[in-house]
């Protein structure tokens, strides 16, 4: 067994009400994540000993959700919402204009490592559309030119609430 | 203990009596997903902060929008005599118009401030305001039976759902000893069909797990709604979570099952609190337990909030899920139902959100209740939510077998002045069909099965003919690879080649042989183990047999008529008068529009555009958009370095 650490034995804390074979692999995932932002290998490590699974069981299970991240998150998060309703109102062309000022493609980040552009899924607000999620909030009825003050803002180190109050120009 | 329930209820009815007849008026924000995003906690918030200031005599609540989300925030106040009017868009600044009409400050009726935005009544009469059933969205509801409570019930309260005949249904089961065959051949009689999308009879399916053997058997309800477009359980969860309860409970009963599974799709996180409040309340008022209302009969629940993966709305792959593993589907047999098959090597039944709820009012009215709605093949109610290219963006709930032209006259018909192209129903799996066929679609799988497509689980998208086919085939093609469970080489291979010719034609890269490898990599996609990849070939062949001229013109380098792909369009500059010009220059993220000194003449790189479209937002005179055909298709990330690349 590793060597306990404080950040172990908080996640050991953490997962301590949760057993085997009991359907609590996802409540333990999403419990650290809620925590930490993330899921370590370390994190992955203890949960496997509390629900005895192997640590490749833990890795292969949080992999597979696209919403269970094994890196810290970033400091901003663009989700680009993916649905069917935001393509009819054109989602591609402000996702190529994000992908143009964040010069990263759908699912990567700049280069500093502080910006993140994310597919995000379909939740029904599709009155919205088309619309990202910045940092988790709604923004809809988004144009190109919107989109790509946001994205800019972001870029050059503006906080959500200044890159939202300059997106009209 | 049967008293208990009787408690309860006399509770429930004089807390349910206080709350339509306020002693105050009442100000209810309905707070549900599609409110919040378009803003209705700041408005909550405004309207309070106001009545407050003005130490106004009101009180407040909470509801759930009734389906008209293209006017969110929607606001309801309630009047002493039992008047409920419905309000909306509120903004902010609508906050004191608000408080006005509710205190009957500037008339005796009660806000002629906010008349404006009046929109129906919900209950008794108010003059120049129409009630509700008057709305033009509602003509093709005939009576609304699952969402009878939405808008006309607090969701967070287990007191108003049991007021307005909630676990009624349960406690009569029980205390007249019904037995668990009576209660599936209820279903079985009433034709209640599983609301997944499938449309298996539901009591046949509980006979299965009923018929399981010496088996652990266990319950699940799918909440997993991934199709991009449905949201309809979504409004069930967060309106009514105790419906949902209810019907699980009676199936617990009705099949020997001990324990249940809510799994709950993550991007629903308010639906999950709700559910998680709702089974709190439940479980203290002696509804869920080990004697559930004091009888020889246990039930407990739990929700599992799932984690982002689509594949996991597939019964087994869900079932997966749930037992600690990745959501990958399995090789049936075993099937769910059969020992082995279910969680942890129980046997279990998997019912969808809107099967369950529907079950608890089935065991409540009764099967002829039930079939006096819907076709002879088709018998009840189902909820739908519209959305698309339409004027109004909301949820129905309609008796099976409405037309679908109806449904789109409803919805206001398509914006801006444009024609429906096509109807994209039942999600990434279950077709897209011409606008030319809809005099033919009504609202009932039986419509869509001859065109090769499905009604599916409840979204339906009218598409206008601004939008382009193969554009629409390349996100589906491109949604459905990023969701295999990657155990099929078919699916995860199949999809990602539809992915890349789709992408490729849109880029004006179409090959003469790319429409014999699509029908191939349909052919081979049926070889798949679950139907993710069994029918992902669906709305491509819908495509290619219903919109020939429009695939051929695309892979043939004609042009893409709808100008949306980017291969078959350029941005150019029309009028070199229009003062915006220096914005368009500015607002350019690729630096592709540049003013040459000479001759003081705008122009755009064709080459770097990456074709936004953000200059024409800025520039609409100068800038426009044109067709190209014959381009090179241009570089979607112009100045990338590869470390951003990773991931």
């Amino acid at each position: 067994m590793p060597l306990e650490t404080e950040a172990t034995a908080e996640i050991r804390a953490l997962v301590a009400d949760l057993k085997p074979d009991d359907a609590d692999l996802l409540e333990a995932l999403h419990r650290v994540q809620h925590r930490y932002g993330y899921i370590a290998p370390e994190a992955m490590g203890v949960i496997g000993e509390q629900l005895k699974l192997s640590p490749a069981h833990v890795y292969g299970a949080t992999t597979f959700y696209a919403e269970l991240r094994t890196t810290p998150p970033l400091a901003h998060t663009i989700a680009w919402c993916a649905g069917a309703s935001c393509l009819l109102k054109n989602s591609q062309a402000l996702l190529r204009g994000i992908e143009a000022v964040l010069t990263t493609p759908l699912g990567g980040e700049t280069d500093d490592g502080r910006v993140e552009l994310i597919r995000g899924q379909c939740n029904g607000t599709c009155e919205q559309a088309p619309q990202i999620w910045l940092d988790g909030d709604v923004v809809g009825h988004l144009t190109a030119s919107q989109a790509v003050r946001i994205a800019r803002a972001l870029r050059d180190g503006e906080d959500a609430a200044t890159a939202l109050d300059g997106m009209n120009g | 203990m049967p008293e208990a329930f009787a408690a309860l209820r006399e509770r429930a009815e004089t807390q349910y009596a206080q709350w339509t007849n306020p002693e105050r008026p009442r100000i209810d924000v309905a707070i549900d997903t599609s409110s919040l995003a378009a803003g209705a906690a700041e408005v909550r918030e405004a309207i309070e902060a106001d009545a407050r200031s003005r130490n106004a005599a009101v009180d407040f609540g909470r509801v759930t929008g009734i389906g008209m989300q293209w006017l969110n925030p929607l606001v309801t106040i309630s009047w002493p005599d039992g008047t409920r009017v419905l309000y909306g868009p509120v903004g902010v600044d609508d906050a004191a118009a608000i408080v006005d009409a509710a205190t009957g400050k500037d008339d005796e009726g009660g806000g002629a401030a906010a008349s404006g935005l009046a929109i129906a009544t919900l209950s008794g009469s108010h003059p120049d305001v129409p009630p509700l059933s008057e709305h033009p969205f509602f003509a093709p509801e005939s009576e609304r039976r699952l969402l009878a409570r939405i808008g006309h019930t607090d969701p967070e309260s287990i007191e108003h759902y049991v007021a307005t005949g909630g676990y009624v249904g349960l406690d009569r089961m029980l205390n007249r000893h019904q037995t668990p065959e009576d209660v599936r051949q209820v279903m079985i009689d009433a034709g209640l069909t599983g609301r997944g999308g499938a449309y298996f009879p539901a009591g046949v399916k509980w006979n299965f797990l009923s018929g399981a053997g010496e088996v652990m058997r266990t319950l699940i309800c799918n909440a997993d709604e991934g199709d991009p477009g449905a949201w309809v359980n979504r409004i069930m969860l967060e309106g009514d979570p105790h419906q949902v309860v209810e019907g699980m409970i009676i199936a617990a009963f009705a099949t020997g099952a001990k324990h249940g599974f809510l799994y709950m799709r993550d991007e629903y996180p308010l639906a999950i609190e709700r559910m998680r409040a709702a089974l709190a309340d439940a479980e203290a008022a002696g509804l869920l337990g080990e004697r559930v209302l004091g009888h020889d009969f246990e039930c407990t629940l739990e929700v599992i909030r799932g984690a982002g993966a689509y594949v996991c709305g597939e019964e087994t792959g869900l079932i997966n899920s749930v037992q600690d593993e990745r959501g990958m589907p399995r090789v049936k047999p075993p099937f769910p139902a059969n020992p082995g098959g279910g969680v942890f090597g129980a046997a279990s039944n998997v019912n969808n959100v809107e099967t369950y709820a529907s079950a608890s009012m089935v065991l409540r009215n009764g099967a002829d209740w039930y079939r006096e709605q819907g076709t002879e093949q088709n018998s009840g109610t189902k909820i739908f939510s519209f959305s698309g290219d339409i004027e109004r963006v909301g949820v129905m709930e309609v008796p099976w077998g409405v037309p679908l032209p109806d449904i789109l006259e409803a919805c206001g018909g398509i914006t801006g002045g444009r024609e429906l192209k096509a109807i994209q129903a039942g999600g990434p799996l279950a077709g897209y069909l011409p606008a030319r066929l809809i005099d033919e679609l009504t609202l009932e799988r039986e419509t869509f099965v001859p065109h090769s497509a499905l009604v599916g689980s409840g979204g339906v998208i009218f598409v206008a003919d601004s939008m382009c086919s193969i554009e629409l085939n390349e996100l589906f093609a491109d949604f459905l690879e990023d969701e295999s469970c990657g155990r099929c080489t078919t699916c995860h291979g199949g999809n990602q080649r539809m992915t890349e010719i789709f992408r490729r034609t849109a880029a004006g890269g179409g090959r003469r042989e790319d429409r014999h490898s699509l029908e191939f990599v349909g052919d081979t996609l049926r070889y798949s183990n679950c139907v993710h990849g069994q029918a992902s070939p669906t709305i491509m062949r819908n495509t290619l047999a219903l919109f020939e001229d429009e695939y051929h013109a695309h892979a043939h380098g004609e042009g893409c008529e709808a100008l949306r792909c980017t291969g078959f369009t350029r941005y150019a500059v029309v009028d070199q008068s229009d003062p915006a010009l220096p914005d368009a220059v500015a607002i350019c993220p690729a630096a592709a529009i540049s003013r040459d000194a000479e001759s003081d003449e705008y122009a755009v790189d064709d080459a770097s555009c990456v074709r936004c479209g953000a200059c024409m937002d800025v520039a609409p005179r100068g800038m426009a958009l044109q067709a190209s055909v014959g381009a090179a298709a241009p570089a979607r990330i112009p100045i990338g370095p590869p470390g951003a690349l990773q991931r």
